[in-house]
């Protein structure tokens, strides 16, 4: 039934092609920040365009229709789970990602299609924490946004749907790319998605920037 | 000469033939098949096969890139690729198999979907021997590039108008708030939980375009965060978005009022060098010059000139340091290394 509503709701976007949208399921806290900003430019940078649960909003839909919209909308998606890991004096997990990297996987076995890319900590033992992947092939990487954006754009550029990139293309723009962002933060509490995006896609249409720009991009 | 040829197992009769027939050219070739199949291993064995090669052939038939080992090898080239070890990649294109992006910069060599590898093998030892020998395709020019790139950014920019809320459902979202605004006015009246509440409130309501009462939301979370030392930073923020709104709004010297709380407090949790109050004095500067304080203007800028400068030298300080201690603990390997060498001789 679930499914059902999220394909319905999914239509709302009739002016996003499936093929070109990745789903971003990450931490979206101050922590998680900096690596964020390194994801977003670069899914925009190979030219997808990143979908979240947060795009539309915040309450009118069950956070759970919202969700399955923006993955049933995607055909890929990227899951960080480097931030699943014991927190606060109960050492209690968020178990958000693997519960949204579950979707997606399922999404991949019912509809047909659907491509997913794992990321996680260079040394965290997930054989034992998620057994059930097991054999599949995860991605480590050690938290850096250097390390995040090569191995993300390293699985994008693998499709023919992509543009051409490397991983300097992100990081000359990101130091813009933060200034930018700034510009909106003094602007909005939570910037809408849809400004996040169109940032995302000035910033990389845009010229790299010189070392000293982006001295002055972290204003 | 060794080449790296990369196939998917699962249709691998075209890398096979290939293979053979570039031993048979005097190549010497190597693929994954033989490697371990545990994942660590096969991904170390893949690595170490590509490093040892002068070149990797990739060979594209329908369906590879749904390969999750071909994606593999794929992203273990590239990553060896990005790592400065320039090595010529060669696609080898069945029929009309799309390039993968990673190879579109790179003159494929196509066969016709029912043709033999013969011909496709004398193309890649010639590309290997004498560089751009026998290109089937030319890649395309960077101008042509250049402007694929720009009209795929568009339509994502155009993708993302569509990534909002529709109208109703923000009046939706902003109903919603404003209910749940007046049960914590009732139930706990001077709540972080209900300033969080009234801050999203006003994120809807400025999408809404309805900026006045946006703005009434934040100057009354303003009102609660001021009772509540620990959401300090959440109060700066606050002040900055309700400063802007007031901008908007034509109310000038409010603005100043809560842009300079907001440098003040930034200054106060992040200190001297707090990049969020160099941030609000950008805004602050131009405010000022509008509303012709330029004395005020001129002040701010020139703290702000100092500050960007002393960010600049502390990360430049930073980055020498960590030279220095690379160099120092270099220096103190190749020394170790020499001591032990020479230990060995005697």
């Amino acid at each position: 039934v679930t499914i059902g509503a999220a394909a319905t709701a999914a239509s709302s976007h009739p002016n996003i092609d499936p093929q070109r949208s990745v789903f971003i399921n990450c931490p979206y806290d101050d922590e998680y920040e900096q690596l964020f900003d390194a994801l977003l430019l670069t899914v925009v940078t190979c030219g997808f365009v990143p979908r979240s649960a947060l795009e539309s909003g915040s309450v009118s839909a069950s956070r759970m229709d919202r969700i399955f919209t923006a993955i049933d909308s995607s055909d890929f998606s990227i899951h960080d789970l480097s931030r699943c890991h014991g927190e606060g004096e109960a050492l209690l997990a968020r178990f958000n990602m693997p519960l949204e990297l579950g979707i997606a996987m399922s999404c991949r076995r019912h509809a047909g299609r659907h491509d997913w890319f794992v990321l996680v900590p260079t040394d965290a033992p997930y054989a034992r924490f998620v057994s059930d992947l097991t054999g599949f092939d995860l991605q480590r990487y050690d938290g850096k946004e250097d390390s995040i954006v090569q191995n993300v754009m390293g699985w994008l550029v693998t499709f023919s749907q992509a543009l051409p990139a490397k991983p300097s293309d992100v990081l000359n723009r990101l130091g813009m790319f933060r200034k930018k962002k700034a510009e909106l933060k003094a602007e909005w509490n939570q910037i809408p998605w849809r400004h996040l995006v169109e940032t995302a896609t000035q910033v990389a249409a845009g010229p790299p920037a010189a070392p000293n720009h982006v001295a002055s991009g972290a204003l | 000469m060794k080449v790296f040829v990369s196939y998917s197992g699962a249709k691998g009769e075209t890398g096979r033939q290939l293979r053979l027939a570039l031993e048979a050219n005097g190549i010497d070739s190597t693929d994954a098949s033989a490697l371990p199949s545990a994942a660590r291993e096969w991904s170390s064995g893949v690595k170490r096969e590509l490093r040892d090669s002068d070149a990797a052939v990739f060979v594209l038939e329908p369906g590879a890139e749904r390969d999750p080992y071909l994606q593999q090898e794929w992203r273990l080239a590239l990553e060896q690729w990005w790592s400065g070890a320039e090595k010529p990649m060669i696609p080898v294109v069945k029929g009309d198999t799309p390039l993968p992006a990673f190879l579109r910069e790179w003159q494929a060599i196509r066969i016709p979907p029912d043709g033999d590898v013969t011909a496709a093998a004398d193309a890649v030892v010639a590309t290997l021997r004498h560089a751009g020998a026998r290109p089937d395709t030319a890649p395309a020019p960077p101008s042509q590039e250049s402007e694929a790139k720009q009209e795929r950014l568009d339509q994502i920019r155009a993708a993302a108008t569509t990534l909002q809320p529709s109208n109703d459902e923000l009046a939706q979202q902003a109903q919603l708030l404003a209910e749940r605004c007046r049960e914590l006015e009732r139930t706990q009246p001077d709540s972080l939980e209900l300033a969080r509440a009234r801050i999203a409130c006003s994120d809807v309501l400025k999408t809404m375009g309805r900026k006045e009462p946006a703005l009434q939301q934040l100057e009354l979370a303003i009102k609660i965060l001021e009772h509540h030392p620990d959401a300090a930073r959440r109060l700066a923020r606050t002040r900055m978005n309700a400063g802007t709104l007031m901008q908007e709004l034509g109310r000038d010297r409010d603005a100043r009022v809560e842009w300079e709380k907001a440098r003040d407090a930034y200054l106060t949790i992040d200190g001297p060098l707090s990049v969020n109050a160099m941030i609000v004095r950008t805004s602050l500067i131009a405010l000022l010059k509008r509303i012709d304080d330029n004395a005020a203007a001129d002040a701010e800028q020139a703290t702000l000139n100092a500050g960007v400068q002393a960010v600049a030298t502390t990360a430049f300080d930073v980055l020498r340091s960590t030279v220095r201690r690379g160099f120092e603990w270099l220096t103190g390997k190749l020394e170790g290394a020499g001591q032990k060498s020479k230990g060995g001789e005697s």
